[in-house]
């Protein structure tokens, strides 16, 4: 039985999400569910819809059969004339309005309930992420500096606030594991909050549409015990390693000059650039470009030479460089860690 | 009216026989372990997870591996054929276990980084690239 339900389910929750489920591929892209019960504010959604989804296909149900009952059943046929004046039907009027009424009621009520409960954790969240939308990428910021792009970490087991905000167009943070979407708007700052149950990584995405790569604006939420986790925050706030190897330093050189650091910042360095991500700890995240491509040193050469190819119409222009400048910019962004 | 009745409750039977036909599909649908590319060759999936993983398809065009376009250096499709890596060195499966292992030795200052493959990975690949790739191991 069990097994069964849990069939159920899997069917229903792919049925209502066909086509993202892709599996096989590594965590961060793993499918997402728009029915899991992975966070306190998930399971609560997901019994919502449970709760509606039951009712209505119970409605469903009856209607169907009284339909086909009155389709298939022999007898006199219903006298002509307005329905109300005629007393044979009149209790079937009364009986289908009032128990619509009743039905509607109940999970009105019962949805404004839940809703109450998903408005605010009952533990105040210790903790505040600034999350901005960019085109077409996610600018993560603690305390107004940014410290990420793309890719946070959150402790397991509390719930985590999120300040929602963007400077360009509305987008949308939707972490489908954990939580419902909330849009980010210009100039009105929104709120979310929630809470992953387990340590595990999670997929998220920008869900509304803001523009040509809208559909490569994906991030990753990285969620683990607490300790774990302020080490994660408190290598995420400090400035980037010196460079180390000679041909690292090379590197850095070519990155000021190259125009990377008009656009990229990397605290601690002169490059204070707020067009692109920052990049000061790069080599320590798991994807490049929202969420799109893996970490690697290929994809990474890649990206700078032709991101254009890779994410046509981004904006970040695929850059003029010679092979050889083009190893030390790498041998310099993969101490970045 | 009873035709039209019985109609839409048929359609509404259907439709959701439908979806739920649809979701089984799904549910059962696995990722195929090998799929022959558009010349109809099988590829394995050991190979292909490493090209992407890699990254390999971010600059080069390669039959077979999916959203592997790029452009940035030369396609790789029928490279048996060729007759020098990287234009001169002699397209021998030494020279190109060693080019895709440390191609900054081989050729300082190409644009193709070294992306630190172990020797296994570079025969794997090297071994797809001849397309013989199913008794590369
Ligand atoms: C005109 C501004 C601009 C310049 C110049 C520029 N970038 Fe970018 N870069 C961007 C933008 C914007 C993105 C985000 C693209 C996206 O994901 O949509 C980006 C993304 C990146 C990323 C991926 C970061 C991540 O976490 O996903 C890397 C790495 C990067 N750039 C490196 C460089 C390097 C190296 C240079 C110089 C050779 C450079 N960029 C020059 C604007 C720029
Ligand atoms: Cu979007």
């Amino acid at each position: 039985m069990a097994t069964i339900m849990m069939r159920v389910r899997q069917i229903a929750g792919i049925a209502l999400y066909l086509g993202l489920a892709n599996a096989q591929e590594a965590s961060w892209r793993s499918p997402v569910n728009v029915l899991s019960r992975k966070g306190l504010v998930a399971d609560q959604i997901s019994t919502i819809w449970w709760f509606l989804f039951s009712t209505a296909s119970l409605v469903f149900l009856v209607v169907i059969t009284l339909l086909l009952i009155a389709l298939f059943k022999k007898g006199q046929a219903v006298p002509k004339g307005p329905v109300q004046e005629n007393s044979s039907v009149r209790p079937i009027l009364y009986l289908g309005t009032g128990l619509t009424i009743i039905v509607l009621l109940i999970t009105a009520v019962y949805t404004f309930i839940s809703m109450r409960t998903l408005a605010a954790p009952s533990q105040k969240p210790a903790l505040t992420f600034e999350i901005v939308g960019k085109q077409w990428w996610w600018d993560v910021r603690y305390e107004g500096e940014s410290i990420s792009a793309n890719e946070l970490h959150i402790p397991s087991g509390e719930p985590v606030h999120f300040s929602l905000h963007s400077d360009n167009v509305i987008h949308s943070f939707w972490l489908p594991d954990l939580a419902g979407k909330r849009d980010l708007i210009p100039g009105h700052p929104n709120s979310l909050w929630l809470q992953a149950d387990e340590p595990g990584t999670y997929r998220g995405s920008c869900a509304e549409f803001c523009g040509v790569q809208h559909g490569k604006m994906n991030f990753t939420v990285i969620a683990e015990p607490r300790a774990a986790f302020e080490t994660w925050l408190e290598h995420a706030r400090a400035e980037a390693n010196a460079a180390v190897s000679e041909e690292a330093r090379v590197g850095q050189a070519i990155f000021m000059q190259q125009g990377c650091a008009g656009c990229h910042s990397i605290r601690g360095t002169a490059a204070q650039g707020e067009i692109g991500p920052e990049l000061t700890h790069l080599s320590s995240r798991l994807t490049l470009a929202a969420a799109n491509i893996p970490n690697t040193t290929g994809h990474l050469a890649a990206w700078i030479v032709d991101s254009q190819s890779i994410k046509p119409g981004n904006r970040m222009p695929s850059q003029k460089l010679s092979g050889e400048d083009l190893q030390f910019l790498l041998s310099y962004l993969m101490e970045l860690n | 009216m009873f035709r039209g009745a019985l109609i839409i409750a048929g359609l509404a039977v259907i439709l959701h026989i439908g979806v739920i036909l649809i979701s089984l599909e799904r549910v059962k649908a696995k990722p195929p372990l090998a799929m022959p590319d558009t010349t109809g060759r099988v590829v394995s999936q050991e190979a292909s997870s490493l090209l992407k993983h890699y990254g390999c398809g971010g600059c080069h065009y390669i039959p077979g591996i999916a959203g592997a376009n790029g452009k940035v250096g030369p396609g790789l499709e029928q490279f048996a054929n060729r007759a020098y890596i990287a234009g001169h060195l002699p397209n021998t499966p030494e020279n190109l276990v060693h080019w895709l292992m440390n191609p900054q030795r081989l050729e300082p200052g190409t644009a193709m980084p070294t992306m630190n493959l172990t020797s296994t990975e570079a025969k794997l690949i090297a071994g797809f690239l001849y397309g013989y790739d199913n008794d590369a191991r």
